[in-house]
């Protein structure tokens, strides 16, 4: 039975979560793509205003009030917007619907970080399962005996999969994800860019990036002269940040870095994200 | 020869580290001090071995490690067949253990670990509190927490009806903000939450690390 994913196949977290499948020659996923209704200038917020007028509204067929709005059940994160939402296309891709779901739904609990780069979630049989990174190590471990091996071979090698997993989630991630969502995510939302945010993580990224710098010119990946999870999960924000965002003058400066994220891109498995989440044709 | 921690009981993530080796019932370990009040944590020699000048780091044989959930899952898989079973009993556990473990670390410790800062860390070393952000990140805490109080409704623990890793993981700034913080009302209101809290805070290695660290006799 497939793996279902509900998520932006694009996204930066779900787009992780991907990346692991392909290195793991999983085929048999399905994604219900959940992707966002963008108007120029339009913020959540608008939703709680909008007049019948507004983009329609859907829930099971039948059409609700634009005005409904509902708590997600999973709210986290959701202080920044006041009321947080949960949206989802039709199945037509040309298409795309904001519907708002009322609670409980079919499609069991979604949540919702941040409006854009939603963290997906996965069923799998009985297991609902969010959080990308845990959904990565879970399918990094359950598909152990195939594919690229991302934990290493040996028990030494798998422990430094996970610091450097960790250093991912709590040093790279914490500035590049801010930075991103500042000059990105927010202003396709109507929401303002902090350039006073943007300056100061940019400046704890170029420290982490030292650190790196120095690891990686011992080192071919971070956890060994191996690829591993914790090198994959860099990927997603990283392509971001430099194709997107157009700051990867930070890496110029930085050789061991720029060749490691150079190698990182040209996996294959890299590719087939970006055509699959539409960044490469 | 056992495992070398690198850093101070007291500490919110040497004791992450300590609580999971309790839980495993580790005894063959053993703490470096090291001295924050003098800067050795940004001393080029450290930063040799933890290159972002924090604590705790680990040595156990030619195993070098830091971040400590990084840590205490090495030490909990190494263990896995002593003491109390942290990623549960299947490999579903093992998920849900794993997804919440993420939660603490993405969604709760940024907050908490702030809010601390400002609260505790900043007076003891001469810096200002930003009550700003003490009230911004206490608005984000208040939001997750809700998050927790419905989960601990329909479920004992966060991963499920067992006493996980994500619990644990959860525990040494829980005591900070509650105990040497003052701030233990906002788990109060939430029914939930709260007894969560007393049934970790009651666990044998909890009372451990608190001796250890210096918060108990």
């Amino acid at each position: 039975m497939a793996i279902q994913i509900y998520g932006y196949a694009g996204s930066t977290c779900c787009g992780r979560v991907l990346l692991t499948l392909f290195e793991k020659n999983v085929d048999d996923y399905k994604i219900s793509h959940v992707d966002l209704y963008k108007r120029e200038h339009k913020s959540p917020e608008f939703l709680k205003h909008q007049t019948e007028n507004g983009p329609i509204v859907q829930h099971d067929g039948q059409r609700v009030s634009s005005r409904t709005t509902m708590r997600n059940p999973n709210g986290i994160g959701s202080t920044e917007f006041g009321s947080a939402f949960s949206w989802e296309t039709s199945n037509s891709i040309e298409a795309p619907r904001v519907i708002i779901l009322l609670e409980p739904t079919s499609l069991g609990p979604l949540t919702i970080l941040k409006p854009f780069g939603e963290t997906p979630y996965v069923i799998d049989g009985d297991l609902t399962l969010f959080e990308s990174r845990a959904i990565a190590r879970t399918y990094a471990r359950k598909y152990a005996d195939r594919g690229t091996a991302l934990y290493g071979s040996s028990p030494q090698e798998e422990a430094l999969v996970e610091q450097w997993l960790e250093v991912e989630a709590q040093h790279y991630d914490s500035a590049i994800s801010k930075i991103v969502y500042n000059l990105l995510f927010y202003p396709k939302f109507g929401l303002p860019c902090d350039h006073g945010v943007v300056a100061e993580q940019m400046a704890k990224f170029e420290a982490v990036l030292d650190v790196y710098e120095k690891r990686l010119s011992e080192s071919k990946y971070l956890a060994g002269d191996f690829f591993s999870l914790a090198d994959l999960s860099h990927i997603t924000y990283t392509y971001y940040f430099i194709e997107i965002a157009h700051r990867g003058a930070v890496f110029d400066s930085r050789p061991h870095v720029k060749a490691w994220i150079a190698d990182l891109f040209a996996r294959p498995t890299t590719q087939k994200w970006l055509k699959l989440g539409g960044h490469i044709p | 020869m056992g495992i070398e921690i690198h850093g101070t009981a007291a500490s919110t993530c040497t004791g992450r580290v300590l609580l999971t080796l309790f839980e495993k019932n580790v005894e063959d370990y053993k703490i470096v001090q090291v001295d924050m009040a003098k800067g050795e944590h940004k001393s080029p020699e450290f930063l040799k071995s933890q290159p972002f000048g924090q604590i705790p780091y680990i040595i156990d044989g030619d195993v070098k490690l830091f971040e400590s959930r990084a840590i205490a899952r090495y030490v909990t898989k190494k263990f896995a067949d002593q003491g109390t079973p942290l990623y549960g009993s299947s490999p579903k556990d093992a998920a849900l253990t794993e997804q919440w473990l993420e939660v603490e670390s993405q969604s709760y410790n940024g907050p908490i670990s702030t809010i601390v800062f400002n609260l505790v860390f900043a007076p003891m070393f001469g810096m200002t509190t930003d009550e700003a952000v003490v009230a911004a990140q206490t608005a984000k805490l208040e939001a997750v927490l809700d998050v927790y109080e419905k989960r601990l409704s329909e479920s004992k623990y966060l991963a499920g009806d067992f006493f996980s890793l994500a619990d644990l993981s959860h525990i040494t700034y829980t005591h900070y903000l509650m105990n040497v913080a003052q701030k233990g009302a906002i788990y109060d209101s939430r029914p939930h939450v709260k007894a969560w809290i007393a049934d970790l805070f009651s666990r044998p290695s909890t009372q451990k690390w608190l001796k250890e660290a210096g918060f108990a006799k």
